[in-house]
């Protein structure tokens, strides 16, 4: 009884460790986000290698360019804010706070970047539900629109149009056996079609939009992994400004070194997950 | 050693040229991954390519965390931490490899039965 009473009243032992808790609870939480986008992006590996068709980056408007880009800007957003904490630790206050406004220029620029292409997508029709998968539906739709127009200019098919259509309709009603044949004739129709009418006539004529298998899966990965993302980006982003704030309020002093530090754990491993993310989405594809 | 000592001892003379040194190194990494695609720039072929910056992606990570993150000194203070969630990640796209591996026999399985 005696024994048991002196265990419970015992110090706690300390764990031994030689980190701060602010640290030490910062890759606990970059543990649990390792698992949430191993999650993501295992996610996205099963089903991208799982179908037999897969749109290219090109198909869905990925430019490769603007993904380097992106990825520079973050790896110099990474170099910015470990440089604030080693001037920090060198006692130079100044300096640090500019690094923190370039880290969080540069994260701007970043999101910027991700909003023009998530822009560019939407007005092509590149968002979950909005891609036609099926040369069938996307051409009874696209006939379906045209006959509807022309009803409503109150115009009559010449010659020429009428055969593009009867084409059209031949096309609708024919089965084909697979997707890569749908796909081909369908790809062949459009060319015979934008041959027929040329650009300039391309506001009377039938107008085919583009088939992408799997696309709609596509998106939803693309917006749900990336979206994810860049909400990981502007969470770093309020760190920054927090930071910046309070320096303006004077309460930002070297005591605050390790929350620069602690941030700056986070920032990398957004970095980390990004460097992961461009080759996938915009490389290999 | 606390953890003012090895703060100390990783934060010395030199420390900016270091993180200059793997600035440099990440930026000639994106670069190669970037020059893949370019088939002028490369002859090997995507799957070379895509081989290619699957590997790079790895080190251009490894060069982050060690030196960014300072890992390189203190990794013997939390590998317990993150070695448990990259393997249990490993673990989880591996778990899900039998789906992707009869996919394509399971997607088209349904349809000699179909209008039956």
């Amino acid at each position: 009884m005696t024994t048991h009473a002196a265990t419970l009243d015992a110090p706690p032992q300390h764990m031994g460790l030689p980190l701060r808790n602010g640290k030490l609870a910062m890759w606990l939480f970059l543990a649990t986000e390792i698992m949430f986008f191993s999650g993501l992006i295992g996610a996205y590996i099963v089903l991208r290698f799982g179908q037999p068709v897969w749109p290219r980056p090109h198909d869905m408007l990925l430019e490769e360019f603007l993904g380097a880009i992106n990825t520079f800007f973050l790896i110099c957003s990474s170099v910015s804010i470990v440089l604030a904490h080693a001037a920090m630790l060198k006692k130079k206050l100044g300096l640090a706070l500019v690094y923190i406004a370039v880290t969080l220029a540069l994260g701007g620029v970043f999101l910027l970047i991700k909003a023009h292409e998530y822009t560019h997508k939407w007005e092509h029709g590149i968002f979950p539900g909005g891609i036609h998968e099926s040369p069938d539906l996307a051409l009874k739709q696209a006939i379906a629109d045209y006959r509807n127009k022309l009803s409503l200019d109150e115009q009559k098919t010449d010659a020429d149009l009428a055969a593009a259509l009867a084409l059209a309709d031949r096309f609708a009603v024919q089965e084909f056996k697979t997707t890569q044949a749908q796909l081909a004739a369908y790809r062949e129709l459009q060319a015979k079609l934008a041959e027929k009418h040329g650009e300039k006539h391309d506001g009377h004529g039938l107008h085919l939009p583009p088939v992408h298998p799997n696309g709609n899966l596509w998106a939803s990965l693309y917006f749900t992994i990336t979206g994810f993302h860049a909400l990981h980006v502007l969470g770093g982003m309020v760190m920054f400004v927090v930071m910046l704030v309070r320096a303006a309020l004077g309460l930002f002093t070297l005591e605050s070194v390790y929350f620069v530090e602690y941030a700056g754990l986070y920032w990398h491993f957004v970095d980390i997950v990004w460097i992961f993310l461009f080759p996938l989405l915009y490389l290999i594809g | 050693m606390t953890e003012a000592h090895s703060e100390q001892a990783h934060e010395g003379h030199g420390t900016e040229r270091i993180y200059l040194t793997v600035f440099a190194a990440l930026v000639v990494f994106t670069g190669v991954s970037f020059m893949t695609v370019n088939e002028s720039l490369w002859p090997f072929g995507p799957q070379a390519g895509h081989t290619l910056v699957m590997i790079v992606a790895v080190c251009k990570a490894v060069l982050v965390a060690m030196f960014f993150m300072h890992l390189k000194w203190d990794w013997f203070k939390l590998y317990f931490m993150i070695v448990p969630p990259l393997i249990m990640g490993a673990l989880l796209i591996c778990a899900l490899m039998p789906d992707l591996t009869f996919a394509h026999s399971i997607k088209w399985a349904w349809l000699p039965y179909l209008g039956q």
